[in-house]
């Protein structure tokens, strides 16, 4: 297959679009792509702080990297959660530094044990994956306020957000369908904007870009995620993608166009956000997620979540 | 004979094949896969020979 562009032999098969692209013109594609998204849905402008929660996985790197080489600045946040099984955070860490360093570009890096004296495993029940992203959402939401970052972006492409509003749709978790965005506004001066500039991308695209930039990625999956549903769902997106060509595209497009229809529901949750007994959080309880989970566990707390600290909006 | 890599799958092609062909014989999705043959990253179309050296790298992250 050649390139539709410039005839060279091609790297994909773009089906959806019903072209091929060489390397050249494909790393265009993605740069195109992705500013695109940041446009279209007013995720973040370059004299914002941009903070980018990498994981060492080749969605986030790629983010990071592609970033950089529109102009935007991006710092990069890995968060340890202490998973030691096969040394998981331990090389997921040196992975992300490497790059950090390679790319000369500044990176936070945060544990789980130095705000709960613990890592993830330590739980004292299996791991769960609820359980993780939650404290993983808390601490990147806190170090992006507290360090006066405009927006947190996330690696999650298309695929991504595919899967999720299929599972979401399937078992009709309506507050999660009014709040999937690939840009959601801070609602609270102690929670940050995200965004998630990948969501034109394809996880396919996505990871071709990483490789053919020449990214070391960490590409073992964490231990524990073995049996997620998410994946199943992206399966089956796959299968009927392979059928007809764009289906995840319209999926999800679709769905952001007619997103008004649970703008009743998204407006409750806003309006009943209050602020966690604890931390200062928002939340619609009394202690949040992350203060629920401290309190709820035993041992040795390590860091205290601060009260009522001064955090910039 | 071609010698095709995926994970800790590994399969020995004696005549030359289509990608897509090979990936479909096996049940291996194509909107899941990159192939790389000798190095180079390859569409579907793309035919395998005897000598090649070919890695199928799986896309989806699992957590």
């Amino acid at each position: 297959m050649k390139c539709k562009v410039c005839k060279r032999p091609a790297v994909i098969n773009l089906r959806a679009q019903n072209r091929g692209l060489c390397e050249g013109c494909f790393d265009r594609y993605v740069l195109d792509r992705v500013e695109k998204a940041i446009k279209r849905f007013k995720m973040f402008t370059r004299k914002e702080k941009v903070l980018v929660a990498v994981s060492g996985g080749k969605d986030s790197l790629g983010l990071w990297d592609i970033l950089a080489r529109l102009g935007y600045n991006p710092t990069g946040l890995f968060v340890d959660m202490g998973i030691h099984r096969h040394g998981h955070s331990e090389r997921s860490r040196k992975v992300v530094e490497a790059f950090a360093r390679s790319r000369g570009l500044e990176l936070i890096v945060e544990s789980l044990a130095d705000w709960w004296g613990k890592g993830i495993e330590e739980i004292g029940r299996r791991v769960l994956c609820p359980t993780c992203g939650m404290a993983k959402r808390y601490l990147t939401n806190r170090t992006a306020v507290e360090g006066g970052f405009h927006v947190l972006c996330t690696g999650h492409n298309l695929d991504d957000e595919a899967a999720v509003l299929l599972s979401n749709t399937l078992n009709w978790q309506v507050g999660y369908l009014a709040r999937q965005s690939p840009v959601l506004e801070a609602w609270h001066p102690r929670l940050t904007r995200k965004a998630k500039p990948l969501v034109l991308l394809t996880e396919r695209e996505s990871a071709l870009y990483t490789i053919l930039r020449g990214i070391e990625y960490m590409d073992e999956p964490c231990p524990y995620s073995r049996g997620a549903t998410t994946l199943v769902y992206k399966r089956l997106l796959n299968q009927v993608e392979w059928r007809s060509p764009g289906t995840k595209q319209r999926f999800y497009t679709l769905f952001l166009k007619n997103k008004g229809l649970f703008e009743g529901v998204a407006r409750e949750e806003r309006e009943g956000l209050k602020e966690c007994e604890r931390c200062g959080q928002p939340t619609w309880e009394g202690l949040c997620a992350f203060c629920r989970f401290v309190e709820g566990s035993h041992g040795d707390r390590g860091r205290e979540v601060p009260e009522g600290d001064q955090v910039r909006p | 004979m071609a010698r095709i890599v995926m994970e800790d799958r590994v399969w020995e092609v004696k005549r030359r094949m289509n990608v897509l062909r090979f990936l479909q014989r096996e049940g291996i999705n194509p909107e899941e896969v990159l192939v790389i043959i000798n190095g180079k990253v390859v569409t579907e179309d793309a035919v395998m020979e005897p000598q090649d050296q070919v890695k199928i790298l799986w896309v989806l992250s699992r957590g």
